[in-house]
Parts: C-alpha cells; structure tokens; sequence
C-alpha cells in the first residue's frame, strides 16, 4: 500500500511538474483566431469575412529598443485596438532579437509580426518564414506613400515580391561643431579630401578631428563604408553585398577607404588613447566642446541636441563635389509577417502595420528624432535645428547598404581585423585580404 | 540475531526517498541532459540556428584544431588559469591569517567588506572597472594625471599589451575577497594548542604561518584551487562586458569563442563543438587534479 502511495504520489509530481514546464508554449495556440476560409498567402479576404471582434493574440519582435520607440509602438497599439478592441499586440521586444526570432521560428513557434533589418529577413525568408504580402503593400497604398525605393530597397534580393515594409530610414551623417568651424574658418567639406582638410586644420590648432569608439570602431567603419560606396560602381558593392561577386573594383575601393583610416590615424585626427573608450562615450567626449566633428547615425540626434553646443550635420562627402553622394542610409528595419498567419491574423496584423502609414501617427515618430522614410507632410512641426539638418541634408543623397551587414558576424569580424590594422598588424592591403577570405567563407 | 535484522533494517530502502529525489532528476533530465545531448548531435553539424540541420561529422572537430583564434583563446585561457590559481589565492590566504591569528579588532568587519565584491554581479562589476579604464573618462587616469603621471596613461582596455593584465586584476579584485572569508573559517578550525605549542617552542608569525597555517588548510586550498581552474576555463561574462574578446582577438577566451561563432556567426554547431571539446577538458583537468589531491591526502 505504501508502495503504491509512493508511486502515484510520484506520478503526480512529476506531471504536475511537467503540465507546468510545458504549458507556456501553447499561449499562442490557445489565443489563436478563429480561422476563415482557407485563404493563399497574399490574398485579402473581403472585409465582410473578418471578424473584428475576434480575440487573439499578436506577438511583436523588434529591434525597436529604448523607451521612446517602446512609448511609441504602445501608442500604436492603443490606435490599433479602436478597430480590433479584442486582439491583444503583445510587445515582446528585447535585445539580441535576431537570436530570439531564430528561436521562435525553428521551433515553430514564430513571432506573428516582426520588424527586421535586411540581413534577418535573408535569414527568416531561408526558411520561407516570413508572408509574401506584395499584394498587400500595393493595395494599401503604402509604395505611393514611402520615398521611392524605400520599401523595395529590404527587398532588393527578390524582385518583384515584397516581403517588408519599411517606414523608417537609419542614416549616418557627420555631426560637427560649428562653432570649431567658424573658427577655422571651414565649410561644410563636399569631398574626402575637403574632409581631411579639415581634420588637419583642427588637429594643427589642438582640436581633435574626430571621434571613434574604442569598443566598436563603428565610426571608422561607417566612414570605410562611405568611400567604399563612392569608391565602386554602385552594381558591383551590390553584388559583392548580396554575395554574388567581390570585384577587384570593390576591394580597391576597401584599400583606398582604409589607407585614408590609417593615414587619419597615424597624422593624430583621432583623440589620443580613443582605443580604451566605449561608443557610447562619443556624445560625452563630443560635449566637451573640443571635438571638430564625429560621425553618428540620427538616432544619436537627441544626445547632440543636448550636448549644449552649437552643432550641425552634414553628410559624409563622396570623392566627387559634382555627385550626390551614396551615404550609409539603410532602411532602420521593415515589418514582416509570419508566413503561418490565417487571413483575420494576416488582416489584423496589416491593420496594425497600417499605422505607421498614417501621418498623423507617424509625425511623432520624427518629432522624436527619428527619419521617416514615409512622404510625410513634416513642415509644420517644431524640431529642432539639428534635426533640420540631418533632413535637408540627407534629402538629395543616395542610399547605400550598411556594408557590415553582408552576412551574420560581418560586422564583428570588420571590427577585430580593422582593430589589427589600427594596431599595426596589418597593412591595408592585408587587412582586405583577410576581410575577402572572411567574405568568401560562406 | 538482533543485530543482523537491525543491519537488514538499515539496508532496506525507503521507496519514500525515491518520490523527493524523482522531480530533482526529471529537471536534471529536461534542463541538462537533454540539452547536452543536443549539443553533442549539433556539434557534428552545420546549422545556422535556423532551418535545416546538416549533419557533417567530424567536420567542426577538424576545424577547432586548425582554428587559430582557438589557440589564441587556449593561451588566455591558461594565463587565466596561472593567475587565477595563485594571486587571489595567496592573497586570500594572508590576508585570512592576519584577520584571524592577528587579533585585528572588529576583523569581521574587515571580513564583510572584503566579500562586498563577491556580491557584486560580475556584469555589473565589468561595468564599473570599464568605467574605471576608461582612458579619458575613468577615474583612475584622472587619478594618474593628478599624480602627473599623464605619459603613463594608456587604453588599458583598448591595448593588446595591457588588456589581459586590465581583466585579470578585475578578476583578482572579485576573487579573492570569498577566498579569505574561505581560509578565514578554516583558520578558526585549527586547533589552537599548535599555535600555543609553536609559541612555546620559540616560532615567530611567519613559521607558524608555513608550518601550521599553510599546512592545515591544504584541503581548503585544493578545494579553492580547483575552483579557480574549473572558473578560469568557463570565463565569458567579464570578457562579453569589457572587451568582448579585443582589441583584435588579445583577449578573446574558449567561452566567448563559443558565443561568438554561435550566436554572433551564426554557427551553432560550430559553437557546439567549442562547447563540447572545452567540457571535456575541464572535466579530464578535474579529475586529473583530484587524483593528485586525493593521492598528496594519501601521502
């Protein structure tokens, strides 16, 4: 008798124990909406078919960090559930999303709307995980309401099909001390070679030229990426980000980008010991005044704006004064959806998209800093001066690729070897030869 | 006759023992075998964490040996392990005898403040030692220039020369606070009447120190040792925070090797690989060196 006690008080321990550990992954199951008709990918049920009083659940993973942007997805939210009261948006975003989406979506258990850079919608649509919504984005109006090229520039590797829809651009511009700039008497500099001018003009009066982040060289890349993308012809960085081809035009242009780097650093442009310093150190270090100028992408405006300085933006010139140039100005990311979706999913989740097409929604968006990639009316907002700047300026360039996004662990590898290089390890020459071995490791 | 069915009594097992112990190992089971099993069937794969597992046997096991970036980690790894297994450890033991054999007042006063950073998480220690590196804004080149010492400031965490010294005195910091509040209890466990009879005999503080002290915390010692071997090949955290593994590869370490190439490449099983070949040397290390302990226990 004791036996059997013992046994079943066992069992029950353990399924209990089980039916606990186990039960988290079928929330989503469990909240699921009712399925319509059976419906292909791609296609809008009539809305006569949608259930808008349906209850679910919708799980959202972004790379939308920080506590405005996290502020301003609950405002959609809130806009959102005036048309579906009963659906849930569940913002699960955190850091290191690209290992949380991996997880989710192999274990069939995927985020039904995600917000993806160009290099992790490649890898979710590897698993044919993401939606086709070409459709969609046509009916909607959301081409005719994007700068042109937006929405097509996340989706470049699959013409003619649209599996993402941007609604923010990221760019890196050049913010400069104007104050420094009066003094020495510069302009805004429209060639690399202006730009070394002025390095050297600030250096001679005991200014520091410009910032890096010791950690991450994140500034010398981007600044690597800007004569890269105006060092090639445009369709071969194409190909050599897509994987196709790594000419012998785009590796000369690698040299010539890090032989201005090595050049910038062995005259003194960068601060003394900047190798120790964090990127997060840049705007600090900036505020003190000293500095001529730093590159920095517009989600640093809000750190400049408070730095108490008189400061401008401009963008990072190309070597010709003539060209407008290609800067790094990706698309932030783009909304995709989970391929798995059932049509009142697929239509919620669309509605939910929806709204960062809006203008009055999406006007907070830049009166928070941020560049829209939306044709939005945005003459009347109050903004800043700087943010002016960063607009007027980015307006007449091209969009190029953030180069160090070619394939996963490409940016970490560009940091080390460029890390070397700085070092004295490495020639330029060499530098580019172990970033092409590295390329060509597929 | 009392005495063997008293001895059968003894010997008869409670099925009652079995029901506490079963959940224990139904979540050992879930959490750490079967991971571990997946990780050994990944490491003989190529899987990017996403889609479809290749399997390409002992393709990662090459690739680890011809890795250089290992080699360079294994060179960390084992610098890591000399420092780890003698600084914090001598300290922590000296530091011990005078709090304990010294008649320091209010020693255990000194004995909390010395475990403070044990109780600091290592990630938020990085943190403040980051801070405290930092060429430009840290307090210790503000402390340096003060002193004029302006030409001897240098990016400590940013420079292949002093990065790995910069981490392990951050190591050496959060360490050897919990080795003397270790050697601390073990000292009070010594039978006084040694010291009354080395005292007798005419022995000063440093004799008692290597003939009584050192001696009769041997098993304390190893045990610490051990520790510090097993926790200088599993470091990744302080790394991650501070360096994550630069400047270039000077300070890169088996573990954020491991991160790296899995989660950061994008080559689990790769990383598993790394995860498994550094598993089994941690546990031939281990048990190399309690062989050695138990046969030094022997002697």
């Amino acid at each position: 008798m004791k036996k059997l006690a013992s046994v079943l008080l066992s069992v029950g321990l353990v399924a209990s124990m089980l039916t606990g550990c186990l039960s988290t992954g079928s929330s989503s199951k469990d909240t699921q909406a009712p399925a319509a008709d059976t419906q292909a990918s791609g296609e809008t049920t009539g809305s006569d078919e949608i259930d808008y009083n349906a209850s679910f659940e919708l799980r959202l993973m972004t790379s939308l960090t920080g506590d405005v942007r996290s502020g301003l997805i609950d405002d959609a939210i809130a806009i959102f559930n005036e048309k579906w009261p009963n659906v849930k948006i569940v913002n699960e975003t955190t850091g290191d999303y690209s290992q949380k989406f991996k997880l989710s979506f192999s274990s069939g258990d995927g985020y039904e709307i995600v917000y993806v850079d160009d290099l992790n919608q490649q890898t979710l649509m590897e698993g044919n995980y993401l939606m086709d919504i070409t459709e969609d984005i046509k009916a909607r109006g959301w081409l005719d309401n994007t700068i042109e090229g937006t929405i097509e520039f996340n989706n470049l590797r699959t013409p003619g099909k649209l599996y993402s829809a941007a609604f923010l651009m990221a760019p890196v511009v050049v913010y400069y001390n104007k104050d420094i700039f009066t003094e020495l008497g510069v302009e805004i500099p429209k060639t690399i070679d202006e730009f070394e001018e002025i390095l050297q003009k600030a250096t001679d009066a005991g200014y520091i030229g410009t910032e890096c982040g010791g950690d991450a060289y994140h500034q010398i890349l981007w600044a690597v990426e800007g004569m890269v993308l105006n060092g090639a012809p445009k369709d071969e960085v194409d190909k050599w980000y897509y994987g196709e081809e790594s000419t012998e035009n785009v590796k000369n242009a690698f040299v010539t980008a890090y032989e201005h780097i090595q050049k910038w650093y062995e005259n003194g442009y960068f601060r003394e010991n900047f190798e120790g310093t964090k990127i997060d150190d840049i705007p600090t270090l900036f505020s003190q005044g000293k500095t001529a100028m730093t590159l920095g992408g517009d989600w640093d405006l809000g750190n400049y704006n408070a730095s108490g300085l008189n400061v401008g933006a401009f963008v990072f010139p190309g070597f010709d004064a003539n060209e407008n140039p290609y800067i790094v100005n990706a698309t932030d990311g783009a909304w995709a959806l989970n391929a798995d979706l059932n049509p009142t999913e697929k239509e919620a989740a669309l509605d939910f998209i929806d709204i960062f097409y809006q203008d009055e929604y999406v006007k907070k968006w830049y009166e928070n800093g941020f560049t829209l990639a939306t044709l939005t009316d945005v003459s009347g907002i109050e903004t800043t001066q700087l943010q002016k700047d960063i607009a007027e300026a980015t307006k007449d360039t091209k969009m190029g690729f953030y180069l160090d996004n070619v394939k996963s662990g490409y940016l970490d590898y560009l940091i080390k070897e460029t890390q070397l290089m700085i070092q004295g390890k490495y020639t330029p020459e060499q530098l580019v030869d172990s970033l092409e071995a590295e390329w060509n490791n597929k | 006759m009392d005495g063997i069915e008293i001895n059968r009594k003894k010997k008869k097992t409670n099925p009652v023992a079995y029901v506490f112990v079963l959940p224990t190992i139904v979540l050992f089971g879930i959490f750490v075998i079967w991971p571990l099993i997946q990780t050994v069937y990944l490491s003989f794969s190529d899987w990017s964490g996403i889609g479809a597992i290749e399997f390409i046997g002992f393709g990662n096991y090459l690739e680890f040996f011809k890795d250089p970036q290992v080699w360079q980690s294994f060179k960390n790894n084992v610098l890591w392990m000399v420092v780890s297994c003698t600084v914090p450890i001598i300290i922590g033991l000296f530091q011990a005898s005078l709090l304990v054999n010294s008649g320091i007042r209010h020693s255990k006063v000194f004995q909390l403040i010395l475990f403070l950073p044990q109780v600091f998480s290592s990630v938020v220690a990085a943190v403040i030692w980051s801070w405290i590196y930092n060429p430009i804004l840290g307090p210790l080149s503000s402390v340096m220039e003060a002193l004029g010492l302006e030409k001897w400031i240098m990016p400590w965490l940013g420079n292949e020369n002093t990065v790995m010294i910069a981490l392990l005195i951050m190591s050496i910091w959060c360490g050897y606070g919990f080795n003397t509040v270790v050697y601390s209890a073990a000292i009070q466990g010594i039978d006084s009447d040694l010291y009354e009879a080395a005292t007798m005999d005419g022995c000063g503080p440093f004799r008692k120190f290597f003939s009584i002290t050192i001696p009769c915390v041997r098993t304390t010692s190893t045990t610490l040792l051990m520790f510090s071997l097993i926790g200088s090949f599993r470091v990744f955290d302080i790394v991650y925070q501070m360096t994550k593994g630069g400047p270039g590869y000077s300070s890169y370490v088996l573990s954020y090797h491991l991160y790296n190439e899995a989660f950061i490449k994008s080559r689990v099983g790769y990383g598993s690989t790394i995860a498994v070949i550094l598993t089994i040397f941690i546990l031939i290390i281990s048990r190399l060196f309690l062989r050695v302990r138990e046969g030094g226990d022997e002697a």
